[in-house]
């Protein structure tokens, strides 16, 4: 029964690993010289899904710059897309990546074999702590909706003050 | 039951630090923005350091300033090394940078964010300690931590707490071969075909030169049971314990059934050799021509201790000495039987309350940390008309309890023994193997790692029956690259022919040993309560 459970929480632990942060991101000590928008992802009512550069959060609609080839079936007329508010169901801010743990993994296992009997003990215990700090880790500089309020999701936007007025949506890329 | 407490918290401890330390910081102050040149300049006022500063352009522009920027609000400007960059983030000059207050829509100030890392890769040192020090010890004290002998296991129970028995534990040495037997302790059995698996755990070569089992017919509400000297005896009827004390506590609750709530005390930290009492009581049980006691009993690690203490000893003559051990022609005591004249096994006392004394019954005896004996003695106590008072002597910290019970006997019996029909390595039918242990002068070799099924056939004449395992064989010890270094002769003479002397001497590394061992070992599955006159 326990086996279970620890297999259990094995397997979630695996599956929220594999719910990796995007690429690219800038390291936490290069935020005060990024100039772009922070990567966001928002999910809609209607179940479909946007990730890119956060452009603007303004108080009637959002609007992301969606990462290329991400998403081939979206109809854009522009660069940008115009998210109304009542249509986003959930939403993610990714300012920055975490650095890797991973390798704790695969080291604290192996060293468990050095345990004999114990293993059975120590090798879950290591592999739920190592993968739940690496995850913590990698998600660490990452924000949801109940961390940052729709108002405040200016602070992570390339045009924090909503979109210039002389700017036009399709100018932007 | 304190150092149970304790080690508990400790790992409690351990877990909620890194789950703590793993959280991640969800704080978005390290970014602020300000509408105002004003505000800007009050809360940099507040930073001993100037924080890092953007101006967002109302056209869409951005100016990076560097480390040094100024805010002249007399001319209304932002002064300082930057980089201008348009709405596409298009770099468009650096240098000296004059930007108009007017012209900024928002001004953001960033410090570096705060993140857990730190604690995360604290936590994990920590972690990494834990296991290196473990590591370590299990290398030191491989024993301890890989196995010995071979275990066996029914269908499901693949743990090696549930092993159900462990075969010729004494037999280090080609020479020290024996058969042991072990009650298997299976309620019912629904005949048919009976499998068994045995798995080598330990860096150990084992030589297996006979596997049987041995059954014994049975009705309902009947069981076997074998003594100390494998004879076996039909019984029916169990009279359940009433009472147990060890010192001052009550341990009845741990003693009055099979369920692996054992009683165990901790070791004398001044002589490992020092004895203790229980003392059980049993309802009068009324009419019975033939009494006896049944235990579930195993030893605790400090045999297992001991003997590769005396591997440490011998260093590089290990190999020499066990060889040694196999040819000698005389009855020489090896160092397993000085340890059981010293330490000894789970003597039993029946109450005579006519003579007001203790008259002595038999002892119990079975090396193995593993798996559970189950084994009857004889009382001599025909037609009781009282309650049943019995005392336990054993060695302190020596041995673990699960139960114990009273039953009537019915007759001596003699099991069938039954061959393997089938043998499986690693899951693969080998014709071979069957044979050699059919052979009977032939040895099945097994390696660490290696698992092996065996399936017998019971007799399908009757419906149930009580087993047994018959192994014989012996298995050696892999020596180690310390055990070059550690040569200590004298200690291994002192063990042999000064044993008192030698448990005195070692009782305070013992018990930082059993500190450890003990306590993780069978804390990590197996519930049990340790009762120790130091502890309290």
């Amino acid at each position: 029964m326990i086996n279970k459970q620890v297999l259990l929480v094995l397997l979630m632990l695996l599956l929220a690993v594999s719910c990796s942060v995007p690429r690219g991101l800038p390291a936490p000590e290069e935020l005060p010289y990024e100039t772009k928008g922070t990567a966001f992802y928002v999910k809609l009512h209607d179940g479909s899904v946007y990730r890119g550069e956060l452009i603007a959060a303004e108080n009637d609609a959002l609007y992301v710059l969606p990462a290329e080839n991400q998403h081939p079936n979206m109809k854009r007329q522009s660069g940008v897309v115009q998210i109304p508010w009542d249509a986003v169901d959930n939403y993610r801010v990714y300012y920055a990546h975490g650095k890797s743990l991973v390798w704790f993994v695969p080291v604290y296992t192996i060293v468990t074999f050095s345990h004999g009997w114990f293993a059975f003990l120590t090798m879950p215990f290591n592999l739920i702590a190592t993968l739940t700090a690496h995850f913590t880790s990698q998600h660490e500089h990452v924000l949801r909706k109940k961390d940052i309020a729709p108002e405040e999701l200016g602070l992570f936007a390339r045009f924090p003050q909503g979109i210039p007025t002389d700017v036009a949506l399709q100018d932007i890329i | 039951m304190r150092q149970n407490i304790i080690t508990r918290f400790v790992l409690i401890s351990l877990a909620a630090g890194l789950l703590s330390a793993c959280s991640p910081v969800r704080d978005i102050r390290f970014r602020a923005h300000y509408h105002d040149a004003n505000d800007l300049l009050y809360a940099a006022a507040q930073e001993s350091d100037l924080p890092y500063l953007k101006a967002h352009l109302k056209d869409g522009g951005i100016v990076l300033f560097s480390e040094s920027w100024d805010v002249d609000m007399q001319k209304e400007i932002v002064t300082g090394d930057g980089q201008h960059f348009d709405f596409n983030r298009r770099f468009v000059r650096d240098g000296e940078m004059v930007v108009s207050v007017d012209s900024v829509v928002i001004f953001e100030t960033n410090k570096m964010p705060k993140n857990n890392d730190q604690s995360r890769i604290s936590s994990l040192s920590v972690l990494g300690g834990l296991n290196t020090a473990l590591g370590i010890y299990c290398l030191a004290v491989p024993k301890a931590c890989f196995g010995s002998c071979p275990t066996f296991y029914l269908d499901g129970d693949q743990e090696f707490h549930y092993a159900r028995a462990e075969g010729f534990s004494n037999a280090i040495a080609p020479g020290l071969e024996y058969t042991d037997i072990d009650a298997l302790n299976i309620y019912t059995t629904t005949g048919g075909t009976f499998p068994l698996t045995m798995k080598n755990e330990a860096y150990e070569t084992h030589n297996v030169r006979s596997l049987k089992l041995l059954a014994v017919p049975r009705e309902e509400d009947q069981r076997v049971y074998h003594t100390q000297d494998d004879k076996f005896y039909l019984a029916r009827q169990r009279v359940e314990l009433t009472s147990a004390r060890s010192g001052n506590d009550d341990v009845t609750y741990l003693l009055n059934k099979d369920d692996q709530t054992e009683y165990f005390s901790l070791a004398d930290p001044d002589n490992l050799r020092s004895t203790e009492e229980v003392f059980l009581q049993f309802d009068n049980p009324g009419n019975i021509q033939q009494l006896g006691l049944v235990a579930g009993f195993r030893q605790s690690l400090m045999t297992t201790y001991l003997l590769y203490n005396a591997f440490d000893h011998m260093g590089n003559l290990y190999g020499d000495l066990l060889a040694t051990v196999s040819i000698a022609e005389d009855d020489a005591p090896t160092i397993a039987d000085v340890l059981y004249e010293q330490l000894g096994g789970i003597s039993a006392y029946l109450r005579n309350s006519h003579k007001n004394e203790w008259v002595y019954q038999g002892t119990w005896y079975e090396t193995g940390p593993i798996a559970i004996n189950h084994q009857l003695m004889l009382l001599d106590a025909a037609h009781p008309e009282e309650e049943i008072h019995i005392k336990l002597e054993m060695n302190r910290g020596m041995w673990r309890l699960d139960y114990l019970h009273l039953t009537e006997i019915i007759e001596k019996v003699v099991p069938l023994e039954i061959q393997a029909e089938r043998v499986y390595a690693n899951k693969k039918h080998d014709e071979d193997l069957l044979q050699i242990m059919l052979d009977g002068d032939a040895y099945l070799v097994s390696q660490p790692g290696d698992t092996y099924r065996f399936e017998f056939e019971l007799p399908a004449i009757h419906d149930d029956y009580e087993l047994f395992l018959s192994a014989t064989g012996f298995y050696m010890v892999w020596g180690r690259e310390e055990w070059q270094k550690e040569k200590d002769l004298y200690s291994l003479y002192m063990m042999r022919h000064h044993p008192g002397r030698y448990l005195k001497k070692h009782a305070q590394a013992y018990k930082e040993y059993e500190k450890v061992m003990e306590e993780a070992f069978w804390g990590s599955r197996v519930k049990h309560q340790i009762i120790s006159g130091h502890d309290k």
